[in-house]
């Protein structure tokens, strides 16, 4: 070794060399473990909740965002509208079934004896 | 941390499983390469992450403020260590040298132990600083976070820390060349 200063990788080299076989005690990791148990015992349990999502979709924020996503699917569906063949018929008067509108059906209005047939005098 | 905090007990494994051995070989190195207090003081961090894991702020990079928390404790043991020093008023004076001398066939290998025996010998912010350099691979700017020190303060001693060691070592060897004359 002479009176160089140690390089910065002869460091590094010497460092990860040293570190083998130094490693902790796994009895370290049960206690750890054990230790953890006992203490998750007192978690409270969150259950799986869509307020969060919800909170966020009617936040103002990323308006930019949603914005651009809502007029993105209206355009879409804009473009995809395909009518079916049902919607086509429009609504309309039957003409050939009702040629007089409102016309009075005179045959059952003859009251006060207007059924000439039934008041005959002779 | 956050599926820790909510009882996962697969994200404790899977942090314990990232962070073990990296933790276990800071405290083994800061705290003079003994495996009781390396593996007590890993436990009690963990243990500290279990209790209280409200500690960590989401916004920190989780690896840089674990190793800060190590270097507390370690700074806290030091300071413990200082204490019952003085209390006692006696040490043994050959405490290091036991500890220091490591003989291996290989010439490599002995260089590697001498350089980890001279580490521990160093100051404990140089030696702290070396860890998280080069083991750990953090940059100036995290170090100068996680031991709350400015980074110009964080690279003038990672220069001394190199040098002082690079000194040690070349030392040593001229002590040996002389012995062998």
């Amino acid at each position: 070794m002479n009176n160089q200063i140690f390089g910065e990788e002869e460091l590094k080299r010497m460092f990860t060399h040293d570190a083998r076989g130094i490693e902790p005690n796994a009895a370290v990791r049960e206690r750890l473990e054990y230790a953890y148990l006992l203490k998750s015992r007192n978690y409270k349990t969150t259950q799986n909740s869509f307020l969060g999502v919800f909170t966020w979709l009617f936040s103002w924020s990323h308006l930019p965002a949603k914005v651009a996503v809502v007029s993105l699917f209206l355009m879409i569906s804009v473009i995809n509208f395909q009518p079916k063949n049902q919607q086509l018929i429009m609504p309309g008067s039957d003409t050939t079934l009702n040629n007089v509108p409102l016309r009075i059906d005179t045959s059952g209005m003859f009251p006060l004896f207007a059924d000439s047939c039934l008041n005959v005098k002779s | 941390m956050t599926a820790l905090i909510n009882g996962d007990r697969l994200a404790f494994s899977e942090l314990y499983e990232r962070y073990n051995r990296r933790l276990f070989y800071f405290f083994y190195r800061m705290l003079g390469s003994d495996d009781d207090v390396a593996n007590d003081f890993l436990q009690d961090l963990f243990l500290k992450i279990i209790q209280k894991p409200e500690l960590y702020k989401p916004g920190h990079k989780f690896s840089g403020w674990i190793f800060s928390v190590a270097h507390n404790m370690c700074k806290n043991e030091y300071r413990r260590r200082e204490v019952r020093k003085h209390v006692q008023s006696e040490e043994n004076p050959d405490q290091y040298a036991q500890a220091t001398y490591y003989e291996t066939a290989d010439e490599k290998e002995n260089l590697i132990a001498e350089v980890f025996n001279e580490l521990e010998l160093l100051d404990e912010s140089q030696r702290s600083i070396l860890i998280l350099k080069y083991k750990e691979n953090f940059s100036l700017k995290e170090i100068a976070e996680i031991l709350d020190l400015p980074v110009g303060t964080i690279k003038s001693r990672l220069h001394y820390a190199r040098l002082e060691l690079s000194k040690r070592i070349a030392n040593k060897e001229s002590l040996k060349q002389d012995s062998y004359e």
